[in-house]
C-alpha cells in the first residue's frame, strides 16, 4: 500500500496505483453460510406462489395501464345507452346514473 | 471483457458452470454454492474496489442473490464470469445511487474522525495529506462525484476496462460512458489539485 507522500504529484498513474492499493476483501465462511441460507430461503419462496404473484402483478399492471382509456370507453357507452339507445338499454343506463346502488339487487338485473 | 477479468484468477474446479446452473434451475438450490465458491474471489475483487470496505460483503451478497434470482435469464453465449461481473458492477452502482439518494456521506470507507481530518488536511498541502493512505485520499475525491460518474471513471480510468466493456457492464451506451469518464476525470483532477495545491501534473 503506498502512502500519499510516496508520489511527487497526483498523476494518472498515481490514481491507478492508489486504486490498486485498496485492501483486499476476504469473504468469510460465515458470509458464505449466510448467503446460502438466504438463497435457500428465496428458493423456498419460488414456484407456484411466485408464478401467481407474477400473474397478479402483470394483470394489475395492465389494469392500471388501460384504466384511463377504459373509463373513457365506459363513460361513452353509458352516455350512448342513456341518450341514444332504445328502450331497455336507456332504462338500465338511467338506473345506473340515478340509482347506482339499486343495480346491486338481482331483480333489477332479471327484469331489465 | 476478457483481459481484465482473466486477471482476477477465476478458479476452475468442480463441475462446469453449465452443470451447476442446470442443477440450480432444476430446483437444487444447494448447487448454487458451487458457483459461489468458484466466483467469490471475482465478485469480492469487483465489489471491494468500488464500495466502502464495511459495506462490501453485503453488496457482494446482493450480487450473488441477484444472480441466483435471474439465473434463468443467463444464456451461455458468453462466460458466466462476465455475466456475474456485470451483475456485481450494477449492484455497486445501485449501492451508490441509494447512498447518494439518502444523502448519506459517500465517503464511508473512512471513519468520521478520519474524514474530518482529511477534509481539514485538504488544501494544506501534501505534508498533511501524507498521513493518509493513497486509496483513502482517492476515495475522498471520488466521493465528490455522482454515482454514475464514479462508476464510469473507476471502470475505465482506474481499472482499465475499455469503454465498450464498461458500457456492457453498466448497460449504458458507449457514448454515455465516454462522456461521463472524461467529465469525471476532469472533475477528479480539479478536486485533487484543489486539495493538494502543490501537486497535480
Amino acid at each position: 500500500m503506498k502512502a500519499a507522500k510516496a508520489r511527487p504529484g497526483f498523476t494518472d498513474q498515481w490514481l491507478v496505483e492508489a486504486h490498486q492499493g485498496r485492501p483486499e476483501l476476504e469473504l468469510s465462511p460465515q458470509w458464505q453460510r449466510d448467503l446460502m441460507r438466504e438463497v435457500m430461503r428465496r428458493q423456498a419462496g419460488t414456484g407456484f406462489k411466485s408464478a401467481v404473484n407474477g400473474y397478479t402483478a402483470a394483470f394489475t399492471g395492465l389494469l392500471f395501464r388501460f384504466a384511463g382509456a377504459g373509463a373513457l370507453v365506459a363513460l361513452g357507452l353509458l352516455l350512448y345507452a342513456r341518450f341514444f339507445a332504445p328502450d331497455l338499454d336507456a332504462q338500465a343506463a338511467g338506473l345506473m346514473i340515478e340509482q347506482p346502488v339499486g343495480l346491486a339487487f338481482l331483480e333489477n338485473w332479471l327484469w331489465s | 471483457m476478457g483481459a481484465a477479468l482473466a486477471e482476477k484468477q477465476i478458479p476452475n474446479q468442480g463441475p462446469a458452470d453449465e452443470e451447476a446452473i442446470a442443477r440450480v434451475l432444476a430446483g437444487e438450490g444447494q448447487a448454487f454454492e458451487v458457483l459461489v465458491e468458484r466466483y467469490k474471489p471475482l465478485v469480492a475483487g469487483i465489489v471491494a474496489a468500488k464500495v466502502p470496505r464495511q459495506e462490501a460483503p453485503e453488496v457482494a451478497q446482493e450480487a450473488f442473490i441477484r444472480a441466483f434470482e435471474s439465473l434463468a435469464n443467463y444464456r451461455p453465449i458468453k462466460p458466466f464470469a462476465n455475466w456475474l461481473a456485470a451483475i456485481a458492477v450494477r449492484a455497486c452502482y445501485d449501492f451508490w445511487r441509494e447512498r447518494y439518494r439518502n444523502r448519506e456521506a459517500p465517503l464511508a470507507s473512512l471513519s468520521e474522525p478520519q474524514r474530518v481530518r482529511l477534509e481539514g488536511a485538504a488544501g494544506r498541502g501534501e505534508a498533511d495529506l501524507a498521513r493518509f493512505e493513497a486509496w483513502e485520499l482517492l476515495d475522498w475525491a471520488l466521493g465528490h462525484l455522482s454515482a454514475a460518474d464514479r462508476l464510469a471513471l473507476t471502470l475505465v480510468h482506474l481499472e482499465g476496462y475499455s469503454v465498450a466493456e464498461a458500457a456492457e457492464f453498466l448497460g449504458w451506451s458507449g457514448a454515455n460512458v465516454k462522456v461521463r469518464t472524461l467529465r469525471a476525470r476532469r472533475k477528479l483532477r480539479r478536486i485533487i489539485s484543489r486539495a493538494v495545491p502543490a501537486g497535480g501534473d
